[in-house]
């Protein structure tokens, strides 16, 4: 126990700069534009509907660098000899990016919208800080975001392991082009096999039998839709563990 | 501490560097591992961690396989690599951060190290040249308290008051608990540092000899002319400033082996040369390691 806490706070020192000047940084560049709007109008900053895309993109950026020490052989062996367990290692920095980064994150942007609101105070005499912190339902958020972002997450912190050299870039053309692949296959699929079903449907479409049809998947699809936020977090689940997984595995093979 | 039997490797199908190598290093003494460039040297200390794994045979560190990298076998073994890549911090969060991996680190002897090689503490570890990057790696490794230490070729990059003060680190920090293994080719930067001596040639150990042996085996002679040199036994041998030096077998002890016996009976009739030194030449033994192995080692009594 000793040791993984000691991994966690050598990673944490190894990272903590980086962290700090993305978050603050992020931050700081949001409320400088924000502040920017009150030339036109002066009104209360509100940071926080930024902060889901903001979170992902600089969340992106950060989880895609933090195997870069196995990016040099130099490196990697210094990596490999560090007298701690392979799954200590990995878990410092899958933590230290994930809900780490995140709450870094949220530290930055309640400072910046703390500052926010004292300098609309101070420089424009308002008062009514209505809206500031999102009416103050910037937790509901921050904490919407985490699942959402936990997803991202997991993608790049796979690409960070399998990708060497420049794995933000190559993570982000391996989605562009698996998803591109998915949908020229999907497009080609229908187009060449499924057309002709969709043909019949349309005859179908006048018929009671596929009137009747169409109400049992109605009812399907509404049932679907009553437990969807159910469905989304089990999806987002399996994915956030397949892609973790994914790392693990492709790690220990590379260490080999 | 570390046992390697019967190690296959090569890095190509069918291109093999090891076969059936063996390799054996107990606690006390500096071992002094010397080869060629390209003789595997490297490659060995690599398999040896479990940074390369042994196609065939085996590969031990405290009794443990070296390719699991055990976290509590990794506490108790240092490595100097010849090519590094340091992090970027300071020189003082380096001994703390990587110092807590090793629970007999001693922080007080690694500034006394680094004040040694005159390295101040205060500077960042990127911002400091190879040569002083490579103070401070040798600093950490003997302040680490592993009981394994292996240094790749330790001396490269070291300017000649520091190599003064790595050869007396490392003589202090040899003790009765601790093995050190010296990879290197620069052998006149170990000279009198290392004890035993292995060679390494063509994917095996052809030679290893404790120095005690080695002193009382083979001698160090001036002669005039290389055949003298020749007729003496000469297992390697020197041309300079017109005069032959050669490493040949101790006349006293030249009845060790046939070979030792014929040269030492030529000699008789020829000129004996005149005696350099007991000490051992590590060039020209290394150079007679790896030219005449066999004769070298029944000269030293069968040593390997």
């Amino acid at each position: 126990m000793k040791r993984l806490l000691h991994v966690f706070e050598h990673e944490f020192n190894l990272n903590y700069r980086t962290f700090l000047i993305s978050a603050v940084g992020v931050a700081g560049l949001l409320l400088l534009f924000s502040m920017g709007r009150w030339l036109e109008y002066p009104r209360p900053i509100d940071l926080w509907q930024a902060f889901p895309p903001v979170m992902v993109l600089a969340g992106a950026v950060v989880t895609s660098g933090i195997f870069g020490e196995l990016g040099t052989k130099e490196r990697r062996m210094e990596y490999l000899l560090r007298p701690a367990d392979a799954w200590e290692k990995v878990l410092a920095k899958l933590v230290l990016t994930s809900v780490g980064y995140w709450l870094v994150m949220v530290v930055a942007f309640v400072v910046a919208s703390g500052l926010g609101a004292l300098l609309y105070v101070v420089l424009t005499n308002g008062s009514d800080l209505t809206g500031s912190f999102s009416n103050g339902r910037w937790w509901v958020i921050v904490l919407d975001t985490l699942h959402g972002y936990l997803v991202v997450h997991a993608v790049f912190f796979f690409g960070s392991v399998y990708f060497r050299r420049h794995a933000l870039g190559h993570t982000l053309l391996a989605i562009v082009g698996w998803a591109t692949s998915y949908a020229i296959i999907a497009v080609v699929a229908v187009r060449t096999i499924f057309h002709p079903y969709f043909a019949g449907i349309r005859r179908l479409s006048d018929s009671a039998v596929f009137s009747f049809q169409a109400e049992v998947e109605d009812l399907f699809t509404r049932r679907f839709l009553d437990h969807a936020i159910i469905w989304q977090i089990v999806v987002e689940i399996l994915l956030i563990l397949f892609f973790w997984g994914l790392s693990w595995l492709r790690l220990r093979e590379t260490e080999a | 501490m570390l046992t390697m039997q019967n190690v296959r490797f090569g890095y190509q199908p069918g291109r093999t560097l090891f076969d059936d190598l063996d390799f054996d290093v107990g606690p006390g003494g500096v071992v002094g591992l010397l080869g060629k460039n390209g003789a595997g040297k490297t490659t060995l200390l690599k398999i040896a961690l479990g940074l390369l794994f042994a196609q065939n045979g085996r590969s031990e560190l405290f009794g443990v396989d070296a390719a699991r990298r055990r976290h509590d076998v990794l506490a108790r073994v240092a490595l100097i690599p010849e090519q590094f890549e340091l992090p970027p911090v300071s020189i003082t969060r380096y001994g703390k951060d990587w110092g807590a991996y090793y629970p007999r680190f001693n922080a007080a002897a690694y500034r006394d190290y680094l004040d040694r090689f005159e390295v101040p503490e205060s500077g960042k570890l990127t911002q400091l040249s190879y040569g002083q990057q490579k103070k401070v790696l040798i600093a950490f490794a003997l302040a680490s308290g592993a009981e394994l230490i292996l240094l790749d070729e330790p001396t490269n990059g070291l300017d000649i008051p520091a190599k003064q003060v790595f050869r007396s680190l490392v003589a202090e920090a040899a003790g009765q608990d601790r093995a050190i293994v010296i990879s290197t080719h620069q052998v006149r930067d170990v000279e009198n540092l290392i004890d035993p001596v292995v060679v390494l040639d063509e994917g095996r150990v052809v030679f290893e000899a404790e120095m005690d042996r080695l002193t009382t085996a083979v001698e160090l002679r001036r002669f005039a002319t290389e055949e003298d040199a020749q007729a003496a036994g000469a297992f390697a041998l020197e041309r300079s400033l017109g005069q032959v030096t050669a490493l040949v077998p101790t006349r006293s002890a030249a009845g060790a082996s046939d070979t030792a016996a014929a040269g030492a009976d030529a000699a008789a009739g020829a000129a004996a040369g005149e005696l350099v030194s007991h000490a051992v030449d590590l060039e020209l033994l290394f150079q007679a390691a790896i030219s005449r192995p066999t004769e070298l080692t029944a000269a030293c009594g069968g040593a390997r």
